[in-house]
């Protein structure tokens, strides 16, 4: 799918802030440079500045928490610890710092500590609580405000870690600090939003932070007219079924099947041969490291294939794959037919492009021929079943069969746990005896250490057993069920799990048509508050509407409504393609972006409730 | 809180009363289902010393989907059927279960019976 030029806003040139962001930091402290790093924000980090780029900025060596220990041979003149707030990081500072207690001042570099992105009181008394010594080594805390990271023109993430879990489980409300910073970045270049829709309990602590953030700003920097239209906050509790069943999106199926971080897909590289030699590294080799070479895949819309196909249900990308393989054929069949100087001469033109479409096909198609496996086998064909049944309204308020078959033989756990939720949510929650039955029979087949697993999920609200059957209700009201006899035919977002229209898509669609007002009975019964807000915008910087703008081409059309929809606990591939979807559609003009504290599958999301405990065999 | 620490327990008796603790604390907590699978737990260890004695086996540490599958691969079939009783297992789990490893023992004529 390509994005349409009406597209103004684009997100990818908040990419250069971060990156001037983090350069000043490390600039600001003297000398050549020791960078420590939180290792879980290197890869989000080697987005805005790879190695060379660091070492032009005097950095000259690099450690990380979790591997490295401290370096007895200091030749740099400043230490950076860049690394997240968090109370289990300080520990792993306070660790790697205790050698350097016992080093004689003199010879110690200058330490700084940096945040990302904005200091934390809490974590500063914490690391001297861990370190009395900490408070004569360190130099300076500081923070480094790198905050929302852009992954594509229209999508932002804060990459925080397991931000589901720190929220809903932990309680730990520094995702939303780190939200109201990226809101207010994003306002400072595209205008203050208007109109604040929220749902969900974090949804209105969110929005309370934005608008007294928005009302302590001095005014001049506020002082650019108004882009984006709205602002919907949606809390992930809302809408946990969306989280559930398998993306079939082709984006999707790659972050099920094998997990995407930052923009890129890890391979095996024996599968992409003669294919470039970015995945042949020398020092791979000669060192004999043990795991398998992979080759790294970048998804983003850098490649014109991919941007295509990425928000297409898998089932549609074949015949998009075999089209622009006859394209190919054809254009690079001209070079025979081609007599005149002038017409070679316009063939040899076009070869580049010719050929990276070449490569960027067989690269997509290989890893299509990856993806098969895993969906052409039974397992995943009769799972997607009773997915559907579940979100087509099947009566499901009783022990599944197949969930209990998928115990039975202690299929994946995240698997079950996923199918559980589901039925659970689109039930309004399980009766008691029916969660009951699933959770010991869990734990007879995965053993007795997941009783913390499955307390942390009720806690952190993915078991309900409140019964307030609201689903049925949202179903029929927004359409969240579509019977499609082909899902490759269908316009509407309901194609792209082949039949189920993601909840938070819907509502974030039926905000800017027909307008929140015309489901105000349905907004009631979905779980979490509802908020409206506003911020006061002076006359001049208003969007202008109901009047024709000399700027836009086609007379009489009213520009488009854009919104930003922020995920609090993340968001899927899939919904960002649905949102793609409607941001495309050709009849209505409005525009989706997208802010989350991370991307998300229900894996990766129940992965982070588990709990790993230490097993001690006897 | 109680349930790591039974994990990083070097014994079993150390292992056994970090689980009492437990129980304790969600029977204060009036969590009966969290008290009922914890003291299923105390129970299944102890079978499982049990077990252990009289089959020169290991049998410690295996979930009871295990422990039960242990008992089916030897034959034990009544012995299986009481520990099934005793844990609750549902049916289809425990029946699932019994076709599999009949199965691979190739057992075909019990598998008849089913």
């Amino acid at each position: 799918m390509v994005h349409i030029d009406r597209n103004v806003i684009n997100f990818l040139t908040f990419k250069e802030r971060a990156r001037k962001d983090l350069l000043k930091c490390i600039d600001d402290c003297p000398g050549t440079k020791a960078l420590v790093w939180d290792d879980y924000l290197i890869g989000p980090f080697s987005q805005l500045a790879d190695y060379s780029v660091l070492q032009d900025h005097q950095v000259t060596r690099m450690f990380t928490l979790a591997k490295s220990e401290f370096p007895s041979n200091m030749d740099f003149t400043s230490m950076i610890f860049l690394v997240r707030a968090e109370l289990k990081i300080v520990k792993r500072i306070a660790k790697f710092l205790s050698k350097a207690a016992s080093v004689k001042k003199a010879s110690l570099p200058k330490i700084y500590v940096c945040f990302v992105p904005a200091i934390s009181s809490v974590c500063q008394k914490a690391l001297i609580e861990n370190l009395p010594a900490a408070a004569q080594l360190v130099h300076e805390f500081r923070a480094c405000p790198v905050g929302a990271i852009p992954l594509e023109t229209d999508v932002m993430s804060l990459e925080h870690e397991n931000s589901f879990r720190g929220l809903f489980l932990e309680e730990d409300p520094s995702c939303l600090h780190h939200l109201t910073i990226a809101i207010k970045d994003i306002q400072k270049v595209h205008g203050v939003i208007p109109n604040i829709y929220g749902k969900g309990k974090y949804a209105k602590q969110l929005i309370d932070m934005v608008v007294k953030h928005g009302k302590d700003a001095p005014n001049s920097e506020w002082n650019i007219a108004c882009r984006f239209d709205n602002l919907f906050i949606i809390d992930r509790t809302v809408d946990l079924i969306t989280i559930m069943p398998t993306q079939l999106t082709y984006e999707g199926l790659i972050d099920e099947c094998f997990g995407i971080h930052q923009a890129t897909v890890r391979l095996p590289a024996d599968k992409f041969p003669n294919m470039g030699t970015s995945s042949k590294n020398p020092d791979q080799s000669e060192s004999g490291r043990k795991d398998a070479p992979e080759k790294k895949i970048i998804l983003n819309s850098s490649d014109e294939l991919f941007t295509e196909i990425r928000d297409l249900n898998f089932s549609a990308v074949g015949p998009v794959f075999s089209g622009k393989a006859k394209f190919l054929n054809a254009k690079l069949g001209e070079r025979f037919s081609a007599k005149e100087v002038a017409e070679m001469k316009e063939f040899v033109a076009k070869m580049p492009h010719l050929l990276s479409l070449k490569q960027s096909l067989t690269t997509f198609m290989t890893v299509a021929e990856l993806i098969k496996p895993f969906v052409n086998n039974d397992n995943f064909l009769e799972s997607l079943e009773v997915q559907q049944g579940f979100l087509s309204g099947q009566d499901a308020d009783k022990v599944h069969p197949y969930i209990e078959q998928l115990i039975a033989q202690c299929e994946p756990f995240d698997q079950v746990i996923r199918l559980i939720v589901l039925q659970s949510e689109v039930n309004g929650g399980l009766k008691q005896p029916v969660l009951a039955h699933y959770k010991r029979d869990i734990i007879h087949s995965y053993g007795f250490e997941e009783i913390v697993s499955l307390n942390n999920m009720e806690k952190a609200g993915l078991f309900r057993t409140a019964n307030k059957k609201w689903f049925r209700m949202a179903r029929d009201a927004l359409k969240l069920f579509v019977e499609h006899s082909d899902s490759s035919a269908s316009k509407d977002i309901s194609y792209i799990f082949s039949g189920y229209a993601p909840l938070s898509v819907r509502l974030a669609k039926h905000l800017v048509f027909p307008g929140w007002r015309t489901i105000s009975d349905l907004l009631e019964v979905i779980p979490g508050e509802k908020i409206e807000a506003k911020q006061k915008i002076p006359e001049h910087l208003r969007k202008r509407r109901n009047s024709i703008s000399s700027s836009v081409s086609s007379a009489g059309e009213e520009p488009a409504v854009v919104s930003l929809v922020v995920y609090i606990g993340g968001v899927t591939y899939a919904e960002v393609s649905a949102l793609r979807h409607l941001s495309n559609q050709e009849h209505t003009s409005s525009i989706f972006y997208v802010l989350t504290t991370e991307m998300l599958s229900g894996t990766a999301l129940i992965k982070s409730l588990k709990e790993t405990m230490k097993t001690t065999v006897f | 809180t109680f349930i790591p620490e039974s994990f990083e327990a070097l014994s079993v008796p150390e292992q056994l009363s970090a689980l009492q603790n437990a129980v304790e604390r969600f029977d204060h907590a009036k969590d009966d289902f969290n008290k009922k699978i914890t003291e299923d737990q105390i129970k299944l260890i102890r079978h499982q010393v049990k077990l252990e004695e009289k089959f020169a086996k290991k049998f410690v540490g295996l979930t009871v989907h295990k422990t039960l599958e242990a008992l089916l691969q030897d034959s034990q079939w009544k012995l299986a059927e009481e520990f099934k009783k005793d844990y609750q297992m549902s049916d289809r789990h425990f029946w699932f279960l019994k076709v599999e490893v009949l199965a691979r023992l190739k057992q075909w004529e019990e598998l008849e019976k089913f």
